[in-house]
């Protein structure tokens, strides 16, 4: 009888428990960060919701949407905005390999060209995407749910830097079980408010993705911009206090 | 010429590869009617860039006689030759010549000269800052003596662009001088965009900018969207002669609609009123229909335009490459 306890006891110490501890948030960011890494193309559609409270606490939300296109080799980013109507049509390109920023202006048909100062490539990584702060900064906590059939994790990340501290509570990031696709990034400002709503409504990968057709912008007079952007171009911003 | 087209020739031929590589070609027929005659007008445009600093362009077209433009940037030069707008400044504005134009680049500056039938110009540019840029020139004109200062401040926004331009202009004229100024701007970020001016042109000015001689007036354009794939703008516009005592009202109305990503559809309509006893109005109208492909790099267009005293129909084929 002792035997068989004993029996269990391993089974259990070397077998179960080394299962359970496999999957905790920081390899579930690893898992993502390594098959993501080796990705060759990528086209996504994002929409990013963000919040400000009127003094009642009445909530007023700004959509942003975009089509994002993205290869590794050469590096080629390609964002296109589809709404708000302000910025539909508008484009930017970022062109790694000939070091070059081109962005073109529905509103006066320009292709206003910069030169990427930045050095380094962009890192194709999604390690807690759109959250300022690397992943040490945050205390992970992983939950498993399904929704619409589809089993998901959810990473609830609180910071534990002073300077994260002072700018959100928390974040909710949801990645899907089966695949590890980024699906939803819900961020919290200080009083617990529904900050930012980030969303992929659509992520396909390795679609062979032409590189001409990423280069190729509507037609504009190009206009070349002596001083490089010194901001990002894009929309992505930390929440403030 | 034969050197230029020899120099044409090489630049051609040393097609290796530069970052900003671009160019765009456009073939463009036309028929001009207006009440004593009708004629059918051609165009072929060729731009080659390899680089910001290198680029060619030849623009062939035939308006009652034939008419050619050649144009050659390079790190050091860049000349324009043939009929052409150089668009020196705003008080030339719709200046029309057949003649030269020649800059010459020394460290940032540019010295330039522009020779045509009735004008030379002798002009000198340089950026202070990153973002700001004066220009200065003298030029002749049908023996006036012009003085130009143009102060341009660009400030470039996170998915935008924007500028403001001073301008003063001062024409010497039997031991006097007469002043016009200007004051320019203009915002752009995605599909927004508003521009404006404001500004003076002496009635001892030229009739070659949009504020007639004797004038004090500015212009307001704003355009906006309306929803993501209609887009409509906007502008006003009033200009005031103090030497006769009339206004001039200008009015304008455009939008362009994005049907499908195969047909877009361009129109515009225009009013300029002159307050008189009896009001004397011009109007323009013009519709274009774009049928893009590949992306947007290559459209098909036809194009209807009616003014006061003529009528166009068109058609143009343009590809950016």
């Amino acid at each position: 009888m002792k035997k068989i306890f004993y029996n269990i006891l391993i089974f259990i110490i070397f077998i179960i428990i080394p299962i359970f501890s496999q999957v905790t948030p920081e390899s579930i960011l690893k898992d993502m960060n390594q098959k993501w890494s080796n990705i060759k193309d990528f086209q996504m559609r994002l929409s990013i919701i963000s919040y400000s409270y009127s003094s009642k606490g009445d909530a007023i939300s700004q959509k942003i949407t975009m089509d994002m296109f993205y290869i590794s080799q050469p590096q080629i980013i390609r964002i296109e905005f589809i709404e708000p109507a302000l910025f539909s049509g508008q484009i930017i390109l970022l062109d790694y390999e000939k070091k070059i920023m081109r962005m073109y202006m529905p509103s006066t048909k320009q292709i206003i060209e910069s030169d990427l100062t930045q050095t380094e490539t962009y890192t194709m990584g999604v390690n807690i995407p759109f959250v300022s702060g690397k992943e040490e900064d945050f205390t992970l906590e992983l939950t498993e749910m399904t929704e619409k059939n589809e089993k998901i994790y959810k990473l609830t990340g609180k910071p534990n830097t002073p300077e994260l501290k002072t700018t959100l509570s928390y974040f909710e990031f949801f990645i899907s079980k089966n695949d590890l696709k980024p699906l939803r990034v819900k961020i919290y400002d200080l009083e617990k408010r529904l900050y930012m709503d980030i969303i992929w409504v659509e992520l396909k990968t390795n679609q062979n993705l032409s590189i001409n057709k990423l280069r190729t912008l509507p037609q504009g007079k190009i206009i070349k911009q002596k001083t490089p952007q010194t901001t990002t171009p894009l929309p992505f911003f930390a929440p403030g206090k | 010429m034969r050197r230029f087209i020899l120099i044409l020739s090489i630049i051609f031929l040393l097609n290796t590869t530069f970052a900003s590589e671009w160019g765009i070609f456009e073939l463009k027929t036309e028929v001009y009617s207006e009440k004593d005659k009708t004629s059918q007008r051609y165009s072929f445009l060729l731009e080659r860039w390899w680089d910001e600093s290198l680029g060619i362009s030849i623009n062939l077209y035939y308006e009652d006689y034939f008419k050619y433009r050649l144009g050659l940037q390079t790190s050091y030069l860049r000349s324009i030759y043939g009929y052409f707008e150089p668009n020196l400044n705003y008080y030339t504005k719709y200046l029309d010549l057949k003649g030269l134009f020649l800059g010459v680049y020394i460290l940032n500056d540019e010295v330039y000269f522009l020779k045509g039938d009735d004008i030379l110009s002798l002009g000198w540019q340089r950026p202070f800052t990153p973002h700001n840029l004066a220009n200065f020139s003298i030029t002749s004109y049908k023996d006036n003596y012009i003085l130009d200062i143009n102060l341009l401040q660009q400030y470039p926004l996170p998915l935008g662009n924007s500028y403001a331009i001073e301008e003063i202009s001062l024409i010497m004229k039997e031991s006097k001088i007469y002043i016009s100024g200007i004051l320019r701007g203009e915002l752009s970020i995605g599909n927004f965009s508003l521009k404006g001016y404001i500004g003076t042109n002496h009635s001892q000015g030229f009739n070659l900018c949009d504020i007639n001689p004797g004038e004090l007036g500015g212009e307001i354009y704003l355009r906006t969207p309306l929803t993501p794939r209609l887009m409509n703008a906007f502008n006003i516009g009033y200009f005031h002669d103090f030497d006769n005592g009339l206004g001039r009202l200008k009015l304008g109305y455009s939008f362009e609609w994005l049907l499908s990503s195969y047909l877009n559809i361009e129109s515009s309509i225009s009013l300029e009123y002159l307050f008189k006893e009896i009001g004397e109005y011009k109007s323009s109208q013009s519709i274009q229909l774009n049928f893009p492909t590949m992306d947007g790099s290559l459209v098909g267009s036809i194009y209807w335009k009616m003014d006061n005293s003529a009528q166009t129909i068109g058609l143009k084929l343009s590809y950016q490459f």
